[in-house]
């Protein structure tokens, strides 16, 4: 009988699962390293010593579904497909802050911690106001409001 | 007979709001296991973090599950709980779809069993793995993830069907995994009746069909399920007089299907889809089948044919083991890859009439399984799963304390403090220098009897190691092979003291040996830039428990731990020369039999004041579950310490109430600490809310300078030491980072302190720690690498 470590284990019983889908000819919705480092992945956070290693392609799927806890879309995948060739630093700066401004990112609200490079140096006190921050439907609701509304909502949340 | 604690995760049931398939059976089980008088169920449901769980109040949650009223949450504040605080006689049970919450697993397991929680995992079946072409991208790495935590650290398995026992198996064999002991339970299937005019009678679609001259297939439309085989089948069965009915919802990946139907030359005439059938449309549509079709191509169990039998309908099955299991010799199977095996099934029931008929009337008279009876079921597999525990002889008496030490001193001023608050310990074994003994007999007349082995006949000519830690633990196993030790008995320090009376149920409670943690060894992060030798030691038990794959609990409560010699012995065997290498003898000990013996030990929270000497020299992984003995400093009972004013020598008179006076400032102090955690979460979430990002510090290479990246401002408790994590780039790891912290009028608060990124100890994230005095104030953090510099002002509140 063999022993496995958790990684292990995980990466093992993928590729048998591997091996049905092919035999059923069809492919993993992911590859085996992003597999892993989801299986490994703490509730609570990201760390980018987790993802960081990544080759672009994997990097792009891992933080799809670490931050926003959900696999990349084929619209998103299109889009990002000819910034896959970017530097790695360059793809995962452009991943990690287009996620973490997105609306849908504003839900998970999942913290990323230990990343090497400044993702929104400057932009911080911008952030704290900015209509992202705020749920989609209370953006739209003010935007439906008349101005002199609009005023006062600004004026009670302190903006004015 | 004792209650099985029982402790079961209903995130998904209580998020669903409708309840179907997993959710229905979490839903009856649960509901029954509530009443079952052997088994104290708690209830839990996910929290926004993801890594706790609320408590669902019993009676919220049965008013919602059976009469339909407010919420499975409950209205008042709820009580929270995190892994660490499920009893570790307990046992955790998933039987909601757990392979769907965000608090993975895999994540959640190895906390529970390093603790020697018990995990018990209901496995529906192992599709996803088997068949893995059949499920939604999501499910299906969701489910891998859950299959691997659960063939790592399942102490039990239940299946609800023999088929899915062989597929564990089959799947453990492949792996070359010993497969988890399994139980096989089969469902209920007796749900409440539903009305037979719930919903209206879908009158147009039974214009069109004749009694018993149709088909029907019941359920979501998903690949899995094989509808293509009937749709496939229309035609031959129409030149037969028999229709085709789909009933159900249009699942995941089946809009093509949809469409299939919708174009099919049949459709409307001897083909038809019911999507969203009402209650009633649904139970006509049994009652008037020819037969139900299940032609599925893997199941966890199969219950639209308990559900056919039910309403006395005749089945035609897949023939897979699992089907075969649940429709016994009352369905008629076929190979569900070919439609003229169906079609022979079919020309089977209609060629005799008369035969056809009989079988209407066998299955009339079927009942199905109860679901009190699967709990009934489910609750004994429960109680055996919580009792394989408890193997240590409950007439054990354990009447010896062992202590090593070469201070007469501190031993004498403890002395009075176990004499009078264990009176179960008789005796106590001092190791100790020969020139010790005499002055030690001479001074103490207590009713503890001591006896001697001393450091010469402990040495034996060995040469003793110069680091301390290291030193610790080869004269602890010398004693264990040499000194006339009891198989099993309370080690001890020199300045562990009791501060209340402390039965041995403290160490030995339910057969089972409580072991003390303090700490999580993968988080202890040590004196950054300057480890002492106990960091040096922690790091070092850490790496050899991670090698090993065992739990890795700091032990080294300071207070007096529950040993067994044999197993202290065996462990010896299972980590030959481990003595010499500086691992922490209690740290080695007990995660290797939390690991290798769980049946005899509990692992719990440590229950001492002391440790750490001060609250404030490092954040506390988890707090003491009660404060029974004191780890004595002196230096704690000067002027402006926490135990100023007191007496630091045993006073049969005022022990009690200095005792209680202890502990009221202790657990104060606790208090500040935990309050300052707060504090530091409630800024953490500020940040991350407005920047997505933890406070941190980073120092990063720009055109190829070094530039800092500081938080504009920082918030730090006074009288708490904080960490903050801080990343470099490669290129500047070597560098010396230097920081300080200044009030607004340039006193130096916190001294200079260094951080060499690369010089952190493996496995050790770097951090700067600020270790803030007890008074508010307003200042500056300077950080300086070589002659870039960076500040960052900082607010330190109470």
């Amino acid at each position: 009988m063999k022993t496995y470590t958790d990684d292990a284990l995980a990466r093992t019983i993928y590729q048998l699962a591997a091996q049905r889908m092919q035999a059923a000819g069809k492919q993993m919705p992911c590859s085996e390293a992003v597999f892993s480092v989801m299986t490994g992945a703490a509730p609570d956070g990201v760390s980018y010593r987790q993802i960081g290693h990544l080759e672009n392609a994997d990097f792009l799927e891992a933080a799809y579904m670490l931050l926003l806890g959900r696999p990349l879309d084929e619209p998103s995948r299109k889009t990002w497909q000819s910034s896959l060739s970017l530097p790695k630093q360059a793809l995962q700066t452009l991943v990690l802050k287009t996620i973490m401004q997105s609306g849908e990112y504003q839900k998970s609200r999942i913290p990323l911690t230990d990343c090497p490079f400044p993702l929104f140096e400057g932009e911080q006190k911008n952030l704290l106001i900015s209509s992202q921050a705020l749920p989609e439907r209370l953006v739209r609701i003010y935007q439906k409001m008349p101005r002199f509304m609009q005023k006062l909502a600004k004026k009670a949340a302190g903006k004015e | 007979m004792a209650e099985t604690r029982v402790y079961m995760d209903l995130s998904r049931l209580c998020l669903t709001t409708f309840t179907s398939g997993i959710q229905r059976v979490a839903k009856e089980i649960v509901l029954r296991l509530l009443r079952e008088p052997s088994i104290s169920l708690t209830l839990l449901a996910d929290l926004p973090t993801h890594t706790a769980w609320r408590v669902l109040p019993q009676e919220a949650f049965i008013r919602y599950y059976t009469e339909k009223e407010g919420s499975p949450y409950g209205t008042g504040k709820p009580q929270i709980i995190r892994p660490e605080d499920i009893p570790t006689d307990a046992v955790f049970f998933d039987i909601d779809s757990a392979w769907n919450m965000p608090m993975h697993r895999c994540w959640l397991f190895p906390k529970l069993k390093e603790r020697g929680v018990t995990i018990v995992s209901h496995l529906y079946d192992l599709i996803p793995v088997t068949e893995p072409q059949y499920f939604h991208s999501m499910t299906m790495r969701q489910f891998l993830s859950w299959t691997t935590a659960v063939l790592q650290y399942a102490d039990r398995v239940i299946c609800n069907a023999e088929a899915t026992k062989a597929a564990l198996h089959t799947l453990c064999d492949q792996l070359e995994l010993a497969p988890p002991p399994c139980t096989v339970i089969p469902l209920g299937a007796d749900f409440a009746k539903k009305a037979a005019d719930t919903g209206k009678l879908d009158t147009v679609l039974f214009e069109k069909l004749t009694p018993q001259r149709y088909l029907l297939m019941v359920g979501t439309v998903e690949p899995r399920k094989n509808h293509k085989l009937l749709l496939d089948a229309v035609e031959p069965l129409a030149a037969r007089g028999i229709k085709v009915v789909f009933a159900g919802r249009l699942g995941w990946n089946m809009d093509g299907f949809a469409k299939e139907i919708s174009k099919h030359p049949k459709n409307g005439s001897d083909l038809f889809f019911v999507q969203g059938p009402s209650d009633a449309t649904v139970q006509a549509l049994y009652q008037n089948a020819l037969a139900v079709a299940f032609p599925t191509k893997n199941e966890g169990f199969g219950l639209p044919i308990v559900e056919a039998f039910c309403n006395g309908t005749p089945v035609l099955a897949s023939d897979i083991p699992v089907l075969r299991e649940v429709g016994g010799d009352m369905a008629d199977y076929f190979d569900n890859t070919s439609v003229d095996s169906l079609l022979e099934a079919v020309d089977r029931l209609l060629a005799d009439p008369e035969a056809y008929q009989k079988k209407r009337a066998a299955i009339a008279a079927y009942r199905p399984r109860t679901w009190d009876a699967a709990a009934a079921d489910m609750a004994a597999a429960l109680r055996k799963a919580g009792s394989i525990r408890g193997t240590v002889p409950a007439d054990l008496r354990v009447t010896q304390m062992v202590v090593l030490t070469a201070r007469n001193d501190d031993l004498l001023r403890t002395l009075p403090y176990l004499d009078a608050c264990m009176p179960f310990i008789e005796r106590m074994l001092v190791c100790c220098p020969e020139r010790n003994i005499a002055a030690l007999k001479e001074a103490w007349h207590g009713r503890i009897r001591l006896s001697f082995f001393t450091d010469e006949q402990l040495l034996d000519g060995a040469e003793l190691p110069k680091d301390h830690s290291t030193r610790n633990f080869f004269l602890r196993c010398l004693m264990m092979r040499r000194a006339p030790l009891d198989d099993v008995f309370i080690m001890t320090d020199d300045d562990y003291r009791p501060l209340m009376p402390v039965t041995q149920e403290v160490f030995l409670k339910n057969g089972r040996y409580q072991a003390y943690y303090c700490y999580d060894l993968r988080k202890w992060r040590g004196t950054q830039g300057d480890y002492t030798s106990f960091d040096r030691c922690m790091f070092r038990t850490r790496d050899l428990m991670t090698e090993h794959r065992m739990p890795a609990l700091m032990y080294a409560s300071h207070q007096p731990q529950i040993i067994d010699r044999r197993l202290f012995l065996e462990m010896l065997d299972a980590f030959p020369g481990v003595e010499t290498t500086g691992a922490d003898e209690w740290g080695t000990y007990f995660n290797y039999c939390i690991a290798k013996h769980p049946e005899m030990f509990a692992a719990e929270r440590f229950v001492t004041t002391g440790w750490p000497g001060s609250i404030s020299d490092w954040p506390l992984w988890c707090q003491p579950k009660a404060l029974l003995f004191e780890n004595f400093y002196d230096v704690l009972y000067a002027d402006g310490k926490i135990f100023a004013g007191m007496s630091s020598e045993y006073n049969a008179d005022t022990f009690a109430a200095e005792s209680a006076e202890k502990q009221r400032r202790w657990i104060a102090e606790l208090g500040k600490q935990s309050a300052a955690a707060a504090q530091m979460r409630t800024y953490a979430e500020m940040l991350r809310d407005s920047t997505g990002r933890l406070p941190e510090f980073l120092l990063t290479m720009q055109d190829g300078q070094p530039v800092f990246s500081v938080p504009e401002l920082l918030y730090l408790p006074a009288g708490a030491v904080t960490r903050m994590p801080f990343s470099a780039d490669p290129a500047v790891c070597q560098t010396e980072i230097r920081y300080s912290i200044s009030d607004d009028r340039g006193n130096r608060i916190v001294q200079e302190r260094t951080l060499v990124p690369e010089a952190v100890a493996p496995g050790v994230p770097p951090e700067l720690v600020f270790p803030m005095p007890p008074y508010p104030f307003c200042g500056i953090l300077s950080l300086t690498c070589g002659e870039i510099t960076a500040n960052c002002a900082v607010s330190c509140v109470e």
